[in-house]
C-alpha cells in the first residue's frame, strides 16, 4: 500500500485538473512547445483583438500612396507601417484582418473535419463489418483523389463563401480523422476495461462514448494541431488561385496572388503575408509537437 | 450443494481464410466440446498451457465471446438462448476479474467512476449514494475510501486488481469468473490477493472460476480443478487428489513441474516434452498422444472419452479404461492411480513428431 508522498500532496485537487496539471508541466519542459505555444496564443490574440489598438480599414485605397515602402524603409511612414499596396491599401490592417480569414476557416474546417472523421471512424472500428468496408473504401475513394482538384471544382460550382470553404476543407481532410480514430478504436476495442464494461452490462453507446473516445482524443488532438496548418497553407492556395473567399476580404493568399505582379518594386507586398503564413505554420506545428509528447505517456515517462 | 454453473459440450471455433480467392478456411479449434459444473460457494480451476483455450471458455461461459456450440446453464437459466436484456440481467450475478491490472482499469476514469460504473448501468441512485457504496467496497477489498479520486496509474499492480475485484463485486454477484488474476503480480503480492478472494468468498458466497496457468495458486484456492489441453478438459478432479495423485499423464507432467520448495524433497522432474500441437489442426485421437509418454497404438486413432474412475475424479485417456489396461497390461505404464511421481520407462511408446 505506498502510494508516494508528492501524489497524497495533490489529491486534495479535483482530478480532472490533476490531470491537466500533469499534462501542462511536461508540456511546460518543452522548450519548442513552449515557443509554439507562446506564439499561437500573440497570433490568435491578435486575431481577435486588434481592432482594439489598430482601426485602419483594410479596404480604403489611398492611390496617391500606393506601393508606400514599411516604415524602416526610405520612403515609409508611420502612417503605413508595413507599407501599402498596389491601391494604396494599408497591409499592416490587410495581414491583420487576413489572419482573422485564416484561422477562423482554418478552426472551422478543422472543426468539421475532426467531428465528421472522428464519428465515422469510431463508428467503423467499433462496429466493424460491412460498415466499416462501407466507410473506409469511401475514405480510399477520397485519399486516391487529388485534394486540390476536389476543391476547386466544388468550389468552382458552388462558388467561393466562407461557408463553401469551410465545408470543402473540412471534407477534404476527415479521412485523416477517420483513419486515425479507426486503428486506435480498433486495438481499444481489444483492451481489457472495454471488455470489463461490456461484462458489467453497459450498451455500445456507453462503452464508445465513456471507454473508447476519452482514450483516443490525444491522437485526435496532436492530429488536429498539425492538420489546422495543413488547412491555412491550403487555404492561402485556394485564395492564392483565386478559389479562395471572394474579394474584396483581405486574406494571406490573395495578397500573395496580388503582390506577385509588383514584385521586382514592392517586396513587402509578398514578403509580410509570407512571413505570416510561415510563423503561424511554425508556431502551430512546434506546439503540436511538443503536445504530441505531452500527451504520449511513453515519451512522458522518458522525459523524466 | 446446488449447482451454480453447468457447462456442457461447449465449443468455440473461428475460421481463418486462407486467402483473398480461396474459398477454403481452416478452423481453430480452439474450445472443443468441454464441459463442466461448479457449484455454489465453490472455487473451480481451470488450468493448462497457454493457447489451450481456457480464457475462451471462461469468456464464454459470460458470453463475452460467442461459443459456436454447447449449453450452458447459469442458475438453471439457459445462457445461450439469453437476449440482451436477459443478459444483462445475468450480467449482475455474474462477473469477471481480469488479468492485466494495467490494462483492465480505463486510464481516464477515477477509481471512483470505475468502480460505481456497475451502479451507474444497473441501478438508480444518486451520486452520494454511489460514492458511499463504492467506499465501502474499497474498505472491503482492502483499500481506503480516500483513494477514490485517484487515477489507475497512481496504484501498483496488487492495489489496481484489488480495484478490478471492487467492481466486479459492486453488484453482488454469485460468480466470478477470474482470468489468470494473479498471474501479473508480484509473487509476494500474489497470496495477498488470493487470501483476498478466499475472504469474498466467504463473506459473500461467491462461486469462482479461476483460470490459472500456475498449480500453485490453483491449489492455494481451488476446491476442484478442470486440466485443459487443446481445446479439451482431460481430467478434472478435487485439488489434492489431483495433485497428490494425477491421473492423465498430462497433468501428471504439469504437476511434476511443479518446483518443490523443500531441499530434501527432491523428486524427478519429469517436465513435458515436444511442443502443443496447433489447434488449427489438432492430433487425431487423444490430442495429447504425440507428447505421451505411455502413448499406444489406440491413443492415435480414437479420442478417448470422459470417464468416471474414482468419486469425483473424471479422466479422459485409455489408460484409465478398464479393458484396453487390461489387455495391455503386459507392457509398463502407470496403471496405479496414486503415484506421486511418473515412472521411469524410457522410450515406452514416445512417439515424436506426431503432429502431422
Amino acid at each position: 500500500m505506498s502510494i508516494s508522498d508528492t501524489s497524497r500532496a495533490r489529491t486534495s485537487l479535483p482530478p480532472g485538473i490533476r490531470l491537466a496539471i500533469a499534462t501542462g508541466r511536461s508540456l511546460g519542459g518543452h522548450t519548442s512547445a513552449v515557443i509554439g505555444g507562446t506564439l499561437v496564443v500573440l497570433i490568435a490574440l491578435t486575431a481577435i483583438f486588434f481592432p482594439l489598438f489598430y482601426q485602419v480599414d483594410p479596404l480604403e485605397q489611398d492611390l496617391l500612396s500606393r506601393l508606400t515602402p514599411p516604415v524602416w524603409q526610405e520612403g515609409g511612414s508611420w502612417a503605413y507601417p508595413l507599407g501599402t499596396d498596389n491601391l494604396g491599401r494599408d497591409v499592416l490592417a490587410r495581414i491583420l484582418y487576413g489572419s482573422r480569414v485564416s484561422l477562423s476557416i482554418a478552426t472551422a474546417a478543422v472543426a468539421v473535419a475532426v467531428s465528421a472523421g472522428t464519428l465515422l471512424g469510431l463508428v467503423a472500428g467499433y462496429f466493424g463489418g460491412r460498415l466499416d468496408n462501407v466507410v473506409m473504401r469511401v475514405a480510399d475513394v477520397f485519399l486516391a483523389y487529388p485534394f486540390m482538384l476536389l476543391t476547386i471544382s466544388v468550389i468552382a460550382v458552388l462558388g467561393g463563401s466562407l461557408i463553401n470553404l469551410v465545408i470543402v476543407l473540412g471534407l477534404a481532410d476527415w479521412v485523416v480523422y477517420a483513419r486515425t480514430v479507426r486503428g486506435s478504436v480498433l486495438s481499444l476495442k481489444q483492451r481489457e476495461f472495454v471488455e470489463a464494461s461490456r461484462a458489467l452490462g453497459a450498451r455500445h453507446r456507453r462503452l464508445i462514448f465513456r471507454h473508447i473516445l476519452p482514450n483516443i482524443l490525444s491522437p485526435v488532438l496532436v492530429l488536429a494541431t498539425v492538420r489546422i496548418a495543413n488547412i491555412i497553407i491550403w487555404e492561402s492556395g485556394l485564395s492564392f488561385l483565386g478559389m479562395g473567399v471572394p474579394p474584396p476580404d483581405p486574406t494571406w493568399g490573395r495578397m500573395l496572388a496580388e503582390g506577385r505582379a509588383y514584385i521586382s518594386q514592392a517586396w513587402w507586398l509578398v514578403t509580410l503575408p509570407g512571413l505570416a503564413i510561415m510563423i503561424t505554420i511554425l508556431a502551430i506545428n512546434l506546439f503540436g509537437d511538443g503536445l504530441r509528447d505531452a500527451l504520449d505517456p511513453r515519451i512522458r515517462k522518458t522525459a523524466g | 450443494m446446488p449447482e451454480l454453473l453447468q457447462v456442457r459440450d461447449l465449443r468455440k471455433y473461428y475460421w481463418k481464410k486462407l486467402g483473398l480467392l480461396r474459398p477454403t478456411t481452416q478452423t481453430v479449434h480452439a474450445v472443443d466440446g468441454i464441459s463442466f459444473d461448479l457449484r455454489e460457494r465453490e472455487t473451480l480451476g481451470l488450468v493448462g498451457e497457454s493457447g489451450c483455450g481456457k480464457s475462451t471458455a471462461g469468456r464464454s461461459v459470460l458470453r463475452l465471446i460467442e461459443p459456436t456450440s454447447g449449453e450452458i446453464s447459469f442458475n438453471g437459466r439457459d445462457v445461450l438462448k439469453f437476449d440482451s436484456e436477459n443478459l444483462r440481467a445475468m450480467r449482475r450475478e455474474a462477473q469477471m476479474v481480469f488479468q492485466d491490472p494495467f490494462g483492465s482499469l480505463n486510464p481516464r476514469l477515477t477509481v471512483a467512476q470505475i468502480v460505481e460504473e456497475p451502479l451507474v448501468i444497473h441501478e438508480r441512485m444518486t451520486g452520494s449514494e454511489r460514492r458511499e457504496r463504492a467506499g465501502e467496497m474499497l474498505a472491503t477489498v482492502g483499500l481506503r475510501p480516500e483513494h477514490l479520486d485517484r487515477f489507475p496509474h497512481e496504484f501498483s499492480g496488487g492495489q489496481r486488481q484489488r480495484i478490478g475485484i471492487a467492481r466486479a463485486l459492486m453488484l453482488n454477484p454469485r460468480l466470478l469468473v477470474a482470468d489468470e488474476p494473479v498471474s501479473a503480480l508480484d509473487v509476494s503480492v500474489q497470496a495477498q490477493v488470493l487470501n483476498l478472494m478466499g475472504d469474498l468468498q466467504e463473506r459473500f458466497g461467491l462461486a469462482y472460476l479461476l483460470i490459472a496457468h500456475d498449480l500453485g495458486v490453483v491449489r492455494y484456492i481451488c476446491h476442484r480443478v478442470a486440466v485443459m489441453y487443446l481445446g479439451e478438459i482431460v481430467e478434472t478432479a478435487p485439488v489434492d487428489d489431483l495433485i497428490r495423485s494425477p491421473l492423465h499423464p498430462y497433468t501428471e507432467g504439469l504437476v511434476s513441474a511443479v518446483p518443490v520448495t523443500h531441499p530434501r524433497l527432491r523428486h524427478r522432474r519429469e517436465g513435458l516434452r515436444g511442443e502443443v500441437a496447433s489447434p488449427l489442426n489438432p492430433p487425431a485421437g487423444c490430442r495429447f498422444h504425440p507428447r505421451c509418454p505411455y502413448a499406444m497404438p489406440i491413443c492415435s486413432e480414437q479420442r478417448p472419452p470422459m470417464r468416471e474412475v474414482a468419486d469425483q475424479r473424471h479422466v479422459a485417456c485409455h489408460l484409465h479404461d478398464a479393458e484396453i489396461a487390461k489387455s495391455t497390461s503386459s507392457k509398463e505404464f502407470p496403471a496405479s492411480v496414486g503415484k506421486n511421481s511418473p515412472q521411469s520407462n524410457p522410450g515406452a511408446g514416445i512417439r515424436k513428431g506426431g503432429n502431422p
